[in-house]
């Protein structure tokens, strides 16, 4: 265990000494985040009116709720970029042949990205919304334990699901699409859309997808929180996010075995 | 007007930025970044007459590139003047376009996906060839370059040296006086390298180009250029034939000595030792400075020869020794930066 | 004037678009896909702000048709723009893999040649979209086809000047591709919102310096309700950006040229 923790962690912590290059990166990326709440302040606004009210979400609630899962979609690490290189170039023959699990190693090299970005959008995102709408309504600190837990699982199922398709580049030459794809039904089932705004029947089937437990649980859960609510989707976080990383293992496992046997 | 290219005291200096390593040093970076001059090319001079074939030489980083991008008006130097086709790079840079041609090593001008032909079509309206003029070059460059069969197929299609040739007719399709032409054989098999020489060889004879050509393959110059121009930490260090630069090196010997058992190498003291290690040794020897005899027999001394095998230097060890002893003449001067 | 100042640019970037539409025909099926990927893309944004006017049906006196037409107009702004300079935006990779190297050497303006010597493939999705978009809201009115089709022209202008602006810190910054990627976005979000709920800061911007104004929001004004001097002085915006554009990029390629930033990479 200790030595897990030794080799994945160095390489953990290299990730984060490379990504402080793009220290000018980080700033823009910052301010585009202050503009998608800004953007999104203005429209929601107007749309409450008078009410002041959306889908049942105040406007303050609403902010938070963005700010959220902003933080989780813009928390990305280059997982998908990472895989389709080193299966298109061949590079994963060779990191077979290293004393340690490569899709591991992937994952601890993602999570020091994603911890250095976390560092830099939760203080970005919780600043803009502090002083565009003030500080959240209802905050209790004892909630304060679920909302970081549901954050990190959203974090964890969006990692695996990018896993799961940059893997797909064992056997498809541009995968891009699917990426796409799955990327625009998390936004339209959780980041842009709560699931509150959805008509009944796509709610319905969209609680059995894995979308709404990347971006839609942890803004619920931290603009809304309510034990009810956290009862039934920190364990469907739980659940996706297992199931989809088990997914990646084995989806990696028989590309692993066809590079093997068909020597790349 | 006889000639094609002159510079002097052709200098371009670069601003780098320094980073001590690691995340601190980065941090430091940004806040405060630390600039360092480095000197690219140091004081040039060149002539290169119209037809001639120039080859220029260096290690990697010798400044090779920054003087070509300089000649072709991509660069501006940091001083010194300079004139190709009568014209001054960069200042009279759209004339210019149309006298020189280029191939800069891997920078493809031609379209992957598609044939060669639409490319060179495209590249007929960007220089303002007429289309029936444009025919007639095609014609000539065909049959110049024997690219006729390729010139439909698909350019990813072809095999590194057929691409190359097309590249090669891409920057001749304006009837350049003077090519530029960098690294052109790097990354061919020796047949197809060959094959490229032979028709950089024509392009010269034939439509009387000037080629400037660089290159750290030595073959390219032995076969192709009468004379080299060499430069290392942007210097020139040798502007000299061929020919006159093999003949200055010929008394030098490379002697390959294997002995029965490990040898000490400090026995090897006072030989030139390229190499010693185990029972095997490598020394350069000047014939003129000592006889053949008293060297076998000092080798013979320092142990039970097995085996012995002398040569003269191939060019490329040429090379190496003129860099060398450049780099220690640096050295000992004390004035590297 | 006309003959040699304007005539050359457009057949040479006539000359590409055919090149490259022949090369993206060489690959038909990656190109479909990019495109129908654009195209898919857009519609979950359809879908985005149907669910919108759920909330609300009316956002400060504009309604679901008013949103898509602008949304129509901004996208097939964009889609234009990357079809004929699918470069832009590319000049920090242009600089970088030392690609720009090639337009020094040609005899064109490299500017214009620099910009659209390449095609963005998937940029006909969005193209195509914004037309069957419009078709779908507007029919068949040969009067407001015109107009669209013109204002989408002088906004790719326009647009395509302000985002080349912002490349060009390359020549001065090193790697500024974070710059361009934000007023990328900022273009982008300025111009697929209705302009009625902006606050009063916003459109002090996006009349000025980040100028969507002018790509879509007075342009669909005029569709609406035709006002020669309204037109013409935004075609006159347009024309005057890439003006501007062009000279801000040769005064960077100077110092592109004297290499002073360049110093790493020799």
């Amino acid at each position: 265990m200790k030595r897990f923790f030794r080799k994945y962690g160095s390489v953990m912590r290299v990730a984060m000494q490379n990504s402080t290059v793009y220290t000018r990166n980080f700033i823009f990326g910052s301010l585009f985040f202050c503009l998608i709440l800004f953007m999104f302040l203005q429209l929601w606004e107007k749309v409450a009116g008078e009410r002041g009210l959306v889908a049942g979400y105040s406007i303050n609630r609403l902010l938070w709720y963005y700010t959220v899962a902003e933080i989780v979609t813009l928390t990305r690490s280059d997982m998908l970029e990472r895989l389709n290189n080193d299966i298109r170039s061949g590079d994963v023959a060779i990191q077979l042949l290293r004393p340690y699990q490569y899709l591991t190693s992937l994952f601890a090299d993602a999570a020091g990205q994603i911890v250095l970005r976390l560092s830099i959008n939760v203080p970005i995102g919780c600043l803009t919304a502090l002083v565009l709408v003030g500080p959240l309504e209802g905050f209790q600190l004892i909630h304060l334990p679920f909302m970081i837990l549901s954050i990190l699982l959203g974090l964890f199922l969006s990692l695996s699901m990018e896993a799961v398709i940059g893997l797909t580049a064992f056997w498809t030459e541009d995968n891009s699409a699917f990426f796409w794809i799955s990327q625009k039904l998390a936004f339209m089932l959780g980041l842009f859309l709560p699931l509150e705004m959805l008509p009944d029947w796509l709610r319905s089937i969209a609680v059995f997808l894995p979308y709404p437990y990347m971006m839609y649980a942890p803004a619920r859960l931290a603009s809304s929180f309510s034990w009810a609510e956290a009862a039934w989707l920190l364990p469907g976080q739980m659940a996706f996010g297992i199931a989809v990383f088990v997914l990646a293992q084995a989806v990696y496992g028989r590309g692993a075995r066809m590079v093997n046997t068909n020597g790349g | 007007m006889k000639t094609m290219l002159t510079a002097s005291k052709l200098t371009k200096n670069y601003r780098a930025k320094i980073k001590e390593p690691g995340l601190a040093g980065s941090i430091r970076a940004i806040r405060q970044p630390q600039y360092r001059e480095i000197v690219a090319v140091d004081e040039i001079d060149l002539e290169v007459e119209r037809g001639e074939m120039l080859a220029f030489l260096g290690p990697n980083g010798a400044g090779k590139s920054t003087t070509i991008k300089m000649l072709t008006g991509i660069l501006t130097p940091t001083s010194g003047t300079m004139s190709v086709a009568g014209l001054v790079p960069g200042k009279d840079q759209r004339e210019l376009a149309y006298r020189i041609g280029s191939v800069f090593g891997q920078k493809s001008m031609l379209y992957w996906h598609l044939p060669a032909l639409d490319s060179f079509r495209l590249l007929g309206a960007i220089y303002d060839v007429e289309s029936n003029v444009l025919q007639k070059r095609l014609d000539a460059l065909v049959e110049l370059l024997e690219i006729g069969e390729h010139l439909k197929t698909p350019v990813r299609k072809l095999s590194l040296g057929e691409r190359m040739r097309c590249e090669v007719a891409a920057s001749l399709l304006h009837k350049p006086e003077i090519l530029f032409l960098d690294e052109p054989t790097i990354g061919l098999d020796v047949v197809v390298k060959a094959k490229i020489r032979e028709m950089i060889r024509r392009i010269n004879r034939e439509e009387g180009v000037t080629v400037f050509l660089t290159s750290h393959d030595i073959g390219d110059v032995e076969q192709l250029c009468r004379r080299s121009v060499i430069i290392n930490h942007g210097r020139m260090i040798l502007d000299s034939t061929v020919d006159e630069i093999k003949r200055s090196y010929l008394h030098k010997k490379v002697i390959r000595v294997q002995y029965v058992m490990d040898i000490d190498c400090t026995a090897l003291e006072g030989f030139k030792v390229l190499q010693c290690k185990g029972n095997e040794a490598v020394l350069e020897v000047d014939a003129k400075d000592s006889s053949m005899h008293d060297t076998m027999g000092r080798l013979m001394a320092v142990g039970e020869v097995a085996d012995v095998t002398i040569s003269g230097m191939p060019m490329e060890e040429i090379i190496s020794a003129i860099f060398q002893q450049e780099d220690s003449r640096r050295e000992k001067g004390g004035d590297d930066a | 004037m006309w003959k040699r100042s304007v005539l050359p640019h457009l057949r040479l970037i006539w000359d590409y678009f055919r090149t490259n539409l022949a090369s993206a025909m060489e690959y038909r099926a990656s190109f479909l896909m990019q495109a129908v990927g654009m195209a898919i893309n857009d519609v979950f944004f359809l879908f985005f702000w149907w669910m919108v006017f759920q909330q609300s049906s009316s956002l400060g006196g504009y309604e679901f048709n008013d949103v898509m037409s602008i949304w129509a107009l901004s996208a097939s702004t964009f889609g234009l723009l990357h079809i004929f300079f699918g470069n832009v935006r590319k000049l920090n990779g242009l600089v970088q893999s030392g690609e720009l190297d090639i337009f020094l050497l040609q005899p064109r303006d490299p500017y214009i040649h620099a910009h659209t010597a390449r095609m963005n493939f998937s940029a006909w999705g969005d193209f195509v979209y914004a037309l069957l978009l419009f078709l779908f809201i507007s029919g068949f009115h040969p009067g407001k086809w015109l107009l669209f089709l013109l204002f989408t022209i002088g906004g790719a202008l326009l647009l395509g000047a302000v985002l080349s602006m912002a490349d060009a810190l390359v020549f001065y910054w090193g790697d500024s591709s974070g710059v361009t990627r934000l007023v990328t976005e900022f273009m982008l979000n300025f111009s697929l919102y209705p302009e009625s709920i902006f606050r009063p800061g916003v459109k002090w911007i996006i009349y000025t310096i980040l100028p969507t104004a002018f790509v879509v929001f007075i342009p669909y004004r005029v569709i609406q309700h035709f006002n020669l001097p309204v037109c013409l002085g935004v075609f006159a915006v347009d024309i005057f950006a890439v003006l501007l554009a062009r000279k801000v990029f040769n005064s960077g390629l100077k110092r592109y040229a004297s290499g002073n930033r360049m110093g790493a990479r020799m």
